[in-house]
């Protein structure tokens, strides 16, 4: 270890002497190869921190909860967007689900809650009479607006409160047991346990199904009303909405004002649809929306991802069809992610060697299992840069001519771990899905490749024709991952 | 003076923030500490949001913002001593606005270095950064000496580095 990289350590581990910064400095000082190196260098240490933050589970900010709860298994502990995982699985989970009620009936005790209040060190010109209805459980890198509270975990919401946000996440648990991720920028005013009103930016929220009450969410042109579910909810500047379901479904309504009407005649969501809905009250497909692979984030903007190898993906269904999305994941595509936007199903290795290391990391696309039943889809993926591309086909079913004329088996196989099913019949088959690779694999997909040279559109048919469709009795849509393809191998 | 909105302000802090941490890292390296600076940077950002010209960069603005944040957070600490000369923060503040560029792919690549690392090094960088351990509890950690630790800490930094820069060349952002 060089002496330049022992004071760049000590820096960085805050183990500076006062020496040892002088020394730093002069050898910072007129040598700008060595500023940029330790600028290098404490960029890495910026994002290994980042990750860190990312990856890790909910902090046990709810004070006291740990001795209250009995920790147990978690129903439908695991849910798209790791950091929601993580943070449902265990006895994160179970402070989170089953002690934060118990928190707010303590509460509103009134003692309870000024007691509290008073632990925290909050602001003392909140009345303490408040009803509680939410509580912050994270704020991740937050940044709040000019002006607005500097909200911080463990703060108690009550109706009335808003969360105005200019940067960062930040995680909401309302009493009703409602988890939101709120992004900013973003501004949302909480009106109850069950309610709440965003003005601006997005949120995702999971409603478990055992939650009592149906969580509502409003915005200026629509109201989002849950039916046991994970979904999102973007209000753009123009005051547009977009829904997009991750999990169940949910029922959009009108206000009372709008041109949607007041009252029950909803629209419904199902999971893996999304809609935009205009000052008019009239809805449109979302195609496709960004979805982060590590944390509850998803934006339907135009701009991909400054490192995504995917621009676009599209597909000729018209507007009389389910109003599906696609997501694309970049860097998603790792054990246990989730195949299709319609479907539990997971990706995984076959054994425990995990999946094949060329595709690990890639950026993937998440389709709708349902389009296994067309034969008339065409979906087309827009490659930013040149790339290898590849069709995750289920291993049962004879390659069409579209896939086997232009792409390459690899021979490589991929695992999917289907999870819960239903049988042709209506019936339920409990079947959990498992944690990492080579674990409850229920069916094997062929992994075929085509390298591309450059930006360019590439066409994906349907898994079989018209014909073929009445001898199956097993089939799957394929998957789509995308690699960078090196410089090297590109000539 | 091209005036901004609030909303316009919020987007291009969203880009920068990454970047200004880092810049605000290499000058107060303390991980809580660099995040109250990064707040307060940020508050003085929206705050005279009617000085920023968005005809030009907001990179190099806010990075002007946090330098004066710093510095004025370690005077009234009388931590002076501890602070770079006004020469080597404008070339620092200058590296890192040449690496914003890339600073999402870095993050990216990353993800899939750490990866590589064998089992002992990625138990390093947990206790490191997961659990804001220093060397010396590291090393009473997993027993072995403090020296140890950062020698080895730096290895694992330097094969980081060198794996997100090869994974940057391949995709063309170097």
């Amino acid at each position: 270890m060089s002496e330049f990289e022992r004071l760049m350590g000590a820096w960085l581990d805050c183990e500076s002497t006062d020496e040892d910064v002088g020394q730093l400095q002069d050898q910072l000082r007129g040598n700008p190869g060595r500023v940029r190196e330790f600028a290098e260098q404490v960029m890495l240490h910026h994002l290994l921190r980042k990750a860190r933050v990312l990856e890790s589970p909910l902090p046990l900010a709810i004070e006291g909860a740990s001795d209250r709860v009995t920790v147990g298994r978690v129903r439908n502990a695991r849910v798209s967007g790791r950091w929601l995982s993580a943070a449902i699985t265990g006895a994160v989970a179970a402070v989170l689900l089953l002690g934060i009620p118990l928190l707010f009936r303590q509460g509103l005790s009134g003692k309870g809650l000024s007691q509290s209040a008073a632990d925290r060190g909050t602001s003392p010109t909140r009345p303490t009479a408040i009803a509680s209805a939410a509580r912050f459980t994270r704020t991740e890198s937050a940044i709040w607006s000019t002006a607005a509270r500097r909200w911080k975990g463990g703060d108690v919401l009550g109706g009335g409160d808003v969360v105005d946000l200019a940067r960062g996440r930040v995680e909401l648990v309302f009493d009703s047991a409602a988890v939101m991720t709120l992004v900013g920028p973003a501004a949302l005013e909480v009106e109850s346990a069950t309610a709440a009103s965003l003005r601006s930016g997005s949120a995702t929220t999971r409603v478990e199904n055992g939650a009592a009450r149906r969580f509502r969410m409003s915005t200026p042109t629509t109201q989002v009303v849950d039916l046991g579910t994970e979904f999102g909810i973007a209000v753009s500047p123009s005051g547009e909405t977009e829904v997009v379901v991750f999990d169940g479904a949910v029922e959009l309504e009108g206000h009372d004002e709008s041109p949607l009407g007041g009252g029950a005649s909803g629209h419904r969501l199902a999971m893996g649809e999304g809609a935009r809905i205009d000052h008019s009250g009239a809805r449109v497909r979302i195609p496709m929306i960004w979805q982060d692979p590590a944390v509850p984030m998803w934006s339907t903007g135009e701009s991909r991802p400054g490192t995504s190898l995917i621009a676009a993906v599209r597909d000729n269904l018209s507007n009389g069809s389910p109003p599906k999305f696609y997501a694309i994941v970049p860097g998603g595509f790792r054990e246990d992610a989730k195949a299709y936007v319609d479907r539990d199903h997971e990706w995984n290795g076959l054994d425990g060697q995990g999946l094949p290391a060329e595709l690990r990391g890639g950026d993937y696309i998440r389709t709708f299992n349902d389009d296994k039943f067309r034969d008339d889809i065409e979906i087309v993926v827009t490659l930013a840069r040149r790339a290898i591309f590849y069709v995750l086909f289920y291993d049962g079913l004879p390659a069409p001519d579209w896939l086997s004329s232009e792409f390459v088996d690899t021979g490589l196989k991929v695992g999917m771990d289907d999870g819960d099913y239903l049988r042709s019949g209506g019936e339920l088959v409990r079947r959990p899905l498992d944690v990492g690779a080579g674990k409850s694999i229920d069916c094997r997909y062929c992994v075929w490749k085509r390298t591309l040279r450059g930006a360019s559109d590439v066409r994906l048919g349907p898994i079989c024709n018209r014909e073929e469709r009445e001898t199956l009795t097993d089939q799957a849509m394929y998957g789509i991952v995308v690699m960078p393809l090196e410089e090297s191998a590109s000539q | 003076l091209a005036p901004t909105t609030p909303e316009e302000l919020a987007r291009e802090w969203a880009k920068a923030q990454d970047v200004v941490f880092a810049f605000i890292g290499s000058l107060a390296p303390a991980f809580g500490e660099a995040e109250e600076l990064l707040q307060e940077t940020a508050a003085q950002a929206f705050a005279q949001a009617e000085r920023y010209d968005r005809s030009r960069p907001f990179l190099p603005w806010a990075l002007g913002i946090a330098r004066y944040v710093v510095l004025e957070h370690r005077r009234k600490l009388a931590k002076d001593r501890h602070v770079f000369d006004a020469e080597i923060v404008s070339q620092l503040a200058s590296a890192f606005d040449e690496l914003s560029d890339r600073a999402d792919a870095a993050y990216r690549a990353l993800s899939v270095c750490r990866e590589k690392l064998s089992a002992r090094s990625k138990e390093m960088i947990r206790l490191r950064y997961h659990d804001n351990l220093l060397p010396k509890d590291i090393g009473a950690r997993i027993g072995i000496s403090p020296g140890t630790v950062r020698v080895m800490m730096n290895r694992i930094r330097q094969e980081l580095r060198v794996c997100i820069e090869r994974r940057l060349r391949q995709e063309g952002l170097l």
